[in-house]
């Protein structure tokens, strides 16, 4: 299959074993083992993303007619185990994971470009901490996985959400013209010039603008105060049967229309808002440089600088304790996915390595999204561990020594029980000691050890 | 069918009609209008012939199968609504559209909500509400048959989050059973809709839909007696829905010449046919300058065409329902066929 690969011998061996040692490593933070099943409901996966994310999944119907896919990562299963256990389960929680995810990239395909379609990721959960020191914590574990790792040269650039959410909320947008803006911050860090095609695009999808039969509510209420037209609607509202309210209430109707009526065109706060986004979207670089300049741009948009404080104190900390492996920046264009994330997002690349290889941050929104009734605050992050095991033997090409070993060879059919009992011995021993199976001859036994990297050959017998 | 139009014991061309629902009864009729009238041995046979197209077996299927029947290559042609195929192709090469609209069975897949819904008017509000839900928990519950048509629809227009309810029975009921928000469902005129107390909209249409001709390009490709009847049948079908608009006139007209007369009938573009008016002498004993007139015009404007022949000075107006009318070729049939021998031509089947 294009985008899946099998691995052997020495690629799966170093595989295992920086999988060991990460594994040790998150271990040693306190984060216990969680495994989960390879395929899921469909949903959990679309009320985490929603469409986003649809076109990259492997889903089918199981033969049970249920729609099902297969994981395309971990949190919204850890999240999902969760919230079916709550009541067992002590927070904070800290959990570790380590196993193949699946996404589908349709246009590589197409390309011809390898993007995998199944990889391993490793990473890490805390659950139930909303606390800057937890931001810190994982900040701290996640470039300690790195440096662990041997991988050199990495990258991470940082943000945080809540910055670009400060910066909005004083706008008085909707819910889903702020989700847009989020949405269209990758864009707008090229520069000002994609401001016009994105306001376009709010128009389209009629963020911007009004229709003829809201004009017709909207003067049938011209007049009245907020009460008096609530009134007046619920009046209009209850008139009607109301049996197919389903899960929503009269009042939330007669609210939203209100408020839909009475909301101006957002038109102008939309591009105000695209234009503060962009600046913001363009702080890039060294802390030192670029925080100052965030803090500019809230300053001269006098927008809340909580946020920015915040995230200037876990830079601080992270910068403190780091090695030189690779670096840290502020990217305050960067937005993992869309309406997922608050507070900090962070991700890791490589020069050698197309796409990101891993990232994570802070989704207090989750556990509500998978229905869990509230709010929960939780962070995590996730490497591709197939990345790291390649860039860090790149990185050290040559150094990763080939393992010894013995080609045990019974000299005939007598000495079958003598050859099993020598190797049995060299392995309690702790060599790796492989018996010859082939009836070769001496000459060709030793030919095949040296061949295969076995560096000695015992004769028995 | 004799022996001779036999391969392997089956027809040369099989093609699939639906057997079932709004596109049963029609689909004959479109049939036997285009020439092509389908003569079933009896009700309960599953099998019929076109008389008029020797080779060609009919089989009748539920309308929901007849995509994936096609694909699997069941048959080599068949009918059935432009929302069906949308909605279950697998495979564009083992189901591709050889006419794109037969010109009846039109239906809209739209969005529907309740009327009491006085807040969302416009799909731009449905967007804005799925949102409000998940800010609360809550999720957007949509009944559909159609759940591939909808939600690419809905991702392509930014909204996001939304579960689709398993549909099953009238699914106008739904929101009244509780297990759904609102539906995506056909309609034709919209009144089941309004009887439900349910209004579609603005901008949520998601497919406009009529019956259309599919056919599996990778069977058609590999038998030239196939290929020879479909493409007969393509055309029929084509200049049947060609010539639809279309009333032929013919009148006497008296004039001094032939050129006089076309003159004078050409004062009016519009009115004198296609690309202009067939002006031949009538040979009469009596009287000298009659001219016969011949010519295509829309049906929406006949009258105005009668009334222009007449101050033309025409008598005798015969007004005549076209039965086909041919191209220089079949547009349909070739651009499958150049698709199709394009592609395999680069690249291995």
């Amino acid at each position: 299959m294009r985008g899946m690969s099998d691995l052997t011998g020495e690629s799966l061996r170093r595989r295992g074993e920086l999988r060991g040692r990460l594994t040790s490593l998150l271990d040693s933070y306190g984060y216990r083992s969680l495994d989960t099943p390879l395929l899921e409901p469909t949903e959990l996966f679309l009320r985490k993303s929603g469409g986003e994310l649809a076109s990259q999944l492997f889903s089918f119907t199981d033969p049970a007619t249920r729609a099902v896919s297969l994981r395309p990562e971990f949190t919204a299963p850890a999240m999902r185990h969760y919230l079916e256990n709550a009541s067992e389960i002590e927070l904070p929680a800290r959990w570790h994971y380590c196993g193949p995810v699946f996404r589908f990239d349709s246009a590589a395909l197409q390309d011809g470009a390898v993007n995998d379609s199944q990889f391993t990721q490793i990473g890490g959960e805390l659950l139930g901490a909303s606390s800057v020191l937890a931001d810190m914590e994982l900040l701290d574990l996640a470039v300690a996985a790195l440096e662990v790792s041997g991988v050199r040269g990495w990258t991470l650039r940082l943000a945080d959400l809540d910055i670009l959410d400060g910066l909005l909320e004083p706008l008085g947008l909707s819910e889903r013209a702020r989700a847009f803006v989020v949405q269209n911050v990758p864009f707008l860090s090229d520069g000002p010039s994609a401001i016009s095609r994105i306001s376009d695009d709010a128009r389209r999808l009629h963020i911007t603008g009004r229709n003829a039969e809201d004009d017709y509510l909207s003067q049938a209420v011209q007049g009245l105060d907020d009460e008096e037209a609530r009134h007046v609607l619920l009046g209009v509202l209850r008139s009607n049967p109301l049996d197919q309210l389903g899960q929503r209430k009269p009042e939330e109707v007669v609210e939203r229309l209100l408020r839909k009526i009475r909301r101006p065109d957002v038109e102008d706060s939309l591009r105000l808002a695209l234009e503060t986004a962009c600046e913001l979207a363009q702080v890039r670089g060294e802390p030192s440089t670029a925080l100052p300049r965030a803090f500019a741009v809230l300053r001269k948009a006098g927008a809340d600088t909580s946020a920015a404080g915040r995230l200037e104190q876990i830079m601080e900390t992270i910068l403190s304790n780091q090695g030189d492996s690779g670096r840290i920046e502020l990217d305050l264009g960067l937005v993992r996915g869309l309406a997922y994330y608050n507070g900090i997002i962070f991700e890791v690349s490589h020069p050698s390595w197309p796409g990101a290889l891993g990232g994570g941050g802070r989704y207090d929104g989750l556990a509500r999204d998978l229905g869990g009734g509230q709010r929960l605050p939780a962070l995590g992050f996730a490497y591709n561990l197939d990345a790291l095991v390649e860039l860090a033997v790149s990185a050290a090409s040559g150094s990763a020594a080939s393992p010894a070993g013995v080609l045990v060879v019974a000299a005939n059919h007598a000495a079958n029980a003598a050859a099993l009992n020598a190797a049995r011995k060299l392995r309690q021993q702790g060599e790796l000691a492989e018996i010859e199976v082939s009836g070769l001859s001496e000459e060709a036994a030793r030919a095949s050890a040296a061949r295969r990297g076995l560096s000695r050959v015992m004769m028995v017998g | 069918m004799s022996d001779s139009e036999t391969c392997n014991g089956q027809p040369p061309l099989r093609m699939l009609l639906p057997s079932d629902g709004d596109l049963h009864q029609p689909t004959l009729d479109f049939m036997r209008d285009c020439g092509l009238t389908v003569r079933r041995p009896n009700a309960r046979r599953y099998t019929a012939s076109v008389p008029a197209l020797p080779g060609v077996e009919v089989l009748f299927q539920r309308t929901a199968d007849i995509t994936a029947k096609v694909e699997e290559g069941s048959a080599e042609l068949g009918i059935t609504g432009m929302d069906r195929l949308l909605e279950y192709r697998e495979d564009q090469r083992r189901a591709a559209v050889l006419v794109e609209n037969l010109g009846y069975g039109r239906c809209d897949l739209v969005l529907a909500v309740p009327d009491v819904w006085l807040d969302v008017t416009s799909l731009a509000d449905l967007a804005d509400l799925a949102l409000e839900f998940r800010q609360e928990g809550k999720q957007l519950r949509i009944a559909t048959k159609y759940p591939r048509l909808l939600s690419s629809f809905l991702y392509d227009r930014g909204v996001n989050y939304f579960t689709l309810a398993p549909a099953s029975g009238t699914l106008e009921a739904a929101p009244i059973a509780g297990y759904a928000d609102l539906i995506a469902d056909l309609t034709a005129t919209g009144a089941t809709l309004r009887e439900n107390r349910l209004k579609t909209l603005e901008e949520g249409t998601i497919l406009s839909s009529q019956a259309c001709l599919l056919a599996n390009a990778e069977l058609l490709a590999v038998s030239a007696r196939a290929r020879e009847l479909a493409r007969a049948l393509t055309e029929m079908m084509e200049a049947h829905l060609r010539a639809e608009p279309y009333y032929r006139l013919t009148a006497n007209v008296q004039g001094p010449s032939a050129d006089a007369v076309s003159a004078m009938i050409l004062a009016r573009p519009a009115l004198a046919g296609l690309r202009g008016p067939t002006v031949a002498r009538v040979y009469n004993v009596e009287e000298q300058g009659w001219f016969s007139v011949s010519l295509l015009v829309k049906k929406d404007r006949l009258l105005e065409a009668v009334d222009h022949l007449r101050t033309c000075g025409a008598e005798d107006v015969a007004a005549s329902q076209l039965s086909y009318l041919f191209d220089s070729h079949s547009h349909s049939y070739e651009s499958l066929f150049s698709t199709l021998f394009a592609e395999s031509s680069t690249s291995p089947m």
